[in-house]
């Protein structure tokens, strides 16, 4: 995995292909990749949606190998959505094919002359890129519908919607699952907008004759390997809770810590909470011959996807994730799950993020374009943007664009992009975390791995409110190392509680590459990663007045606890000041 | 919390018992979920309620029962947290996530959610008999769902016969007998509604086969 494909999709003549060594970028994967292309090679004051920027799709350091729960992509630009740097993070197979083929990243530059669509095919010994118009306007599943008849099935797929094309702020990039089925997205911050700039509709990634990735070490890969599955079945977390009822075993939880934001972001509990939930959901799908387990991508042990059908028994959508169930639901104060998966798919099938999505229809309740619960106007308001009417262009823009059209001051955002699924308020860590992340509101930024095994900047008390800042720091570091490694971080839970498991990981990591990782290396890295991304942020104008909650989450209080968020400005500025 | 009146909680409650098979435990997943009433010693221990009053296990308390609320408020001492008449309880596994690793019962970012975790405020209340609303989630509503609905559970009598109302005919090949108030009736009885209550709040046992 150490060829960058590079196609520049501006050049004279017509697009044009060239391959480079990893070069200066070696060591380096994922995130730790679309971070370091982009932080190098993309001028931070560019404008996203212009030729300067580029879009960096990278699998992960151990992707396409047999390495359990390798699957990740990363997808990287200067985002249209918040103006900083980007990395959006999706499962499916596109990370272990490009892994098998040894790309280490595809680096789509440049933008093409007219508007022509293209589509880009890419097998182990060749990429051809070819126009084809056919496809403009085309929604996801109906896309790949047709790729399927002319590829075949031995592929792994990325496209964007009618969003993207569109370049809406909120789209995203599509990749496909086991089934073929395009429903897992690099969601977050517009980087389907940026694809729809370089003219690209469609990525297919051939997985004939292509084999695993072989380790330097089998023997210790092979143990490494068996050591992370065990501890990954045998913790409640990953064995039973994610599998059972997916991430939507969290809507209970956090609607009883009083967090659960709801009609957006007006209060912190919904009454419709048990018809939603993940307990819900997971017995609806196996009445409805649907599936409550199943994994993104091959070789996923954890499998907290699921397969959602209608009322007749007919696939509808995956089973959408927490995210997407609080955003569609609790947050515009619906409780109606089926309406909830209806417009699960219609953002799969246009392209949207969506936690934008969600956040956004919610701004649009609060400013009377329709009513708070109105599920029918929800799905009305996705349509919209699927059509690219006036409407539909401004909330395609995501929740800051509609609200400032609107004239409504709450909206739920850092940098531009929608907060997800926890009230600030009531749990103040995310709040530091939403608010310094360098991808804009991000709950996934500051993700738990064992920041106790790593001792990640010392020793913190974890009753003193001022160990928020040195945790979402922590944080912070931990997970930009944990996306270098094409890893799914819901491992976290796991290595959390069971060093042996997180030790298993760093020999993953040794036994393949032949290396002598240490946690202390694991650190480094997510720190270098951390650096890059501030001073690319830096250079493109951002302050620290950018690393900042909404002013009224400060003054407005959250039932049932009536909080405010209390972190200072002052402390806020101390996360990035190791 | 003031879900009912502790004057709606008699001894002589009306009684709905449900000869069922096992594994028709699920369909009672909602109500479980939503919650329902149990009567307790009022300033008992968190601890000692689940031990002592629910007959759970020592290991099953520190070992499943990760993540839990009192009232909205993340518990994190199991032994001082209180009871109190009103509460409302909510138990449930370990979750995923940051946030779900920040609402773990002693974990470690703990911090991240400070200002709304319990704290014992010191007054146990009058120690009596009083009423706690308890919502189980997740593997903890698996594991000991069927153990709550054997030794019986409250529930508010419009909500109950809604239950039923809504329930199909796969359901009702489940139960092999129905007794209201001590005697056996048909299952048209329930899927009707045709049960009236004096009090607000039904007794709803199940025997499982």
């Amino acid at each position: 995995m150490d060829t960058i494909l590079r196609i520049d999709m501006g050049a004279e003549g017509g697009p044009k292909i060239t391959r480079d060594s990893l070069g200066g970028y070696a060591g380096m994967a994922g995130r730790g990749l679309t971070s370091s292309i982009i932080s190098k090679e993309v001028d931070p004051l560019c404008h996203p949606l212009s030729a300067e920027n580029k879009l960096v799709i990278a699998p992960g350091l151990l992707s396409g190998t047999a390495a359990a729960m390798s699957g990740r992509l990363s997808v990287g630009c200067k985002s249209p959505l918040t103006g900083g740097i980007k990395e959006a993070n999706s499962g499916g197979q596109a990370a272990q094919v490009m892994g098998r083929m040894g790309y280490a990243a595809i680096v789509l530059e440049g933008k093409p002359a007219g508007d022509d669509l293209y589509k880009v095919f890419i097998s182990k010994n060749d990429v051809k890129i070819e126009k084809d118009n056919s496809l403009k306007m085309m929604p996801n599943y109906d896309l790949i519908e047709k790729m399927r008849k002319e590829y075949g099935d031995k592929n792994a797929f990325m496209s964007i919607g009618p969003a993207g094309e569109m370049k809406m702020a909120a789209a995203s990039i599509a990749c496909t699952d086991m089934e073929l089925r395009p429903t897992r997205h690099a969601g977050r911050g517009g980087v389907g907008a940026v694809m729809g700039v370089k003219g690209v509709k469609v990525i297919i990634f051939s997985d004939e004759g292509l084999k695993n990735r072989e380790p330097k070490d089998p023997d210790k890969f092979k143990e490494a390997n068996k050591t992370f599955v065990d501890g990954l079945k045998k913790h409640p977390v990953t064995g039973e809770g994610l599998p059972a009822y997916g991430t939507n075993i969290l809507a209970n939880i956090i609607n009883e810590s009083g967090g659960y934001p709801t009609n957006n972001f007006q209060k912190g509990t919904f009454d419709g909470t048990s018809k939603i939930s993940g307990e819900t959901c997971a017995e609806l799908e196996e009445k409805r011959g649907g599936m409550a387990t199943h994994g993104c991508h091959r070789g996923c042990v954890i499998r907290c996807s699921g397969i959602y059908h209608d009322k007749n028994g007919k696939y509808l959508t995956k089973q959408p994730e927490y995210e997407t169930v609080w955003a569609h639901g609790a947050n515009c104060g619906i409780d109606d799950l089926d309406a909830i998966a209806m417009m699960d798919f219609l953002d799969d099938n246009y392209g949207i993020d969506t936690i934008e999505m969600g956040a956004t229809i919610a701004v649009a309740m609060e400013a009377g374009v329709a009513k708070f619960g109105d599920a029918d106007a929800a799905i009305k308001l996705i349509k919209e943007v699927g059509k690219g009417s006036e409407l539909g262009r401004v909330l395609g823009n995501g929740a800051a664009v509609t609200a400032r059209v609107f004239g409504i001051e709450r909206a739920p955002v850092v940098k531009g992009q929608a907060m997800p699924a926890y009230d600030p308020r009531a749990i103040q860590g995310i709040g530091v975390t939403y608010a310094t992340s360098t991808m804009g509101a991000d709950h996934t930024s500051g993700y738990a791995i064992a920041t106790n095994i790593l001792k990640v900047g010392g020793f913190v008390d974890p009753l003193k409110t001022d160990g928020q800042i040195d945790l979402s720091r922590n944080l912070q570091v931990a997970t930009a190392a944990v996306d270098s490694t094409g890893m799914c971080l819901f491992i976290a839970f796991a290595i959390l509680d069971q060093e042996d498991t997180f030790m298993a990981l760093i020999d993953l990591l040794n036994s393949f590459y032949g290396m002598s990782l240490t946690p202390d290396d694991v650190t480094e890295l997510g720190k270098t990663i951390l650096k890059m991304e501030r001073e690319f942020n830096e250079k493109a104008g951002f302050t620290s007045k950018h690393d900042r909650l909404p002013r009224y989450f400060k003054t407005e209080k959250l039932v049932p606890h009536n909080a405010t968020f209390d972190v200072k400005d002052e402390e806020l500025d101390q996360v990035f000041n190791w | 919390m003031n879900l009912i009146n502790n004057s709606d909680v008699k001894d002589d409650l009306f009684q709905i018992k449900l000869s069922i098979e096992t594994g028709a435990s699920v369909y009672f997943y909602s109500l479980l979920q939503k919650g329902f009433f149990v009567s307790i010693k009022t300033g008992i221990s968190l601890y000692d309620f689940l031990l002592k009053e629910c007959g759970i296990e020592g290991n099953y308390i520190t070992g499943r029962i990760k993540t839990v609320f009192i009232d909205s408020q993340p518990v994190d001492d199991f032994k001082k947290a209180t009871l109190r008449d009103g509460s409302v309880l909510s138990l449930s596994g370990p979750m995923p996530g940051l946030v779900g690793a920040t609402m773990r019962a002693g974990g470690f970012y703990s911090s991240f959610r400070s200002s709304i975790t319990y704290s014992e405020k010191g007054n146990k209340g009058e120690r009596g008999r009083g009423v706690i609303y308890l919502k189980l989630f997740n593997i903890v509503m698996t594991d000991l769902g069927k153990k709550f609905l054997g030794l019986g559970i409250m529930c508010k009598s419009d909500e109950l016969k809604d239950f039923f109302a809504g329930m199909k005919e796969e359901f009702w090949k489940e139960i092999s007998g129905i007794e209201i108030e001590g005697k056996a009736v048909g299952a048209d009885k329930l899927k009707k509604g045709q049960f009236s209550s004096s009090s607000p709040l039904v007794h709803l046992k199940l025997s499982f086969k």
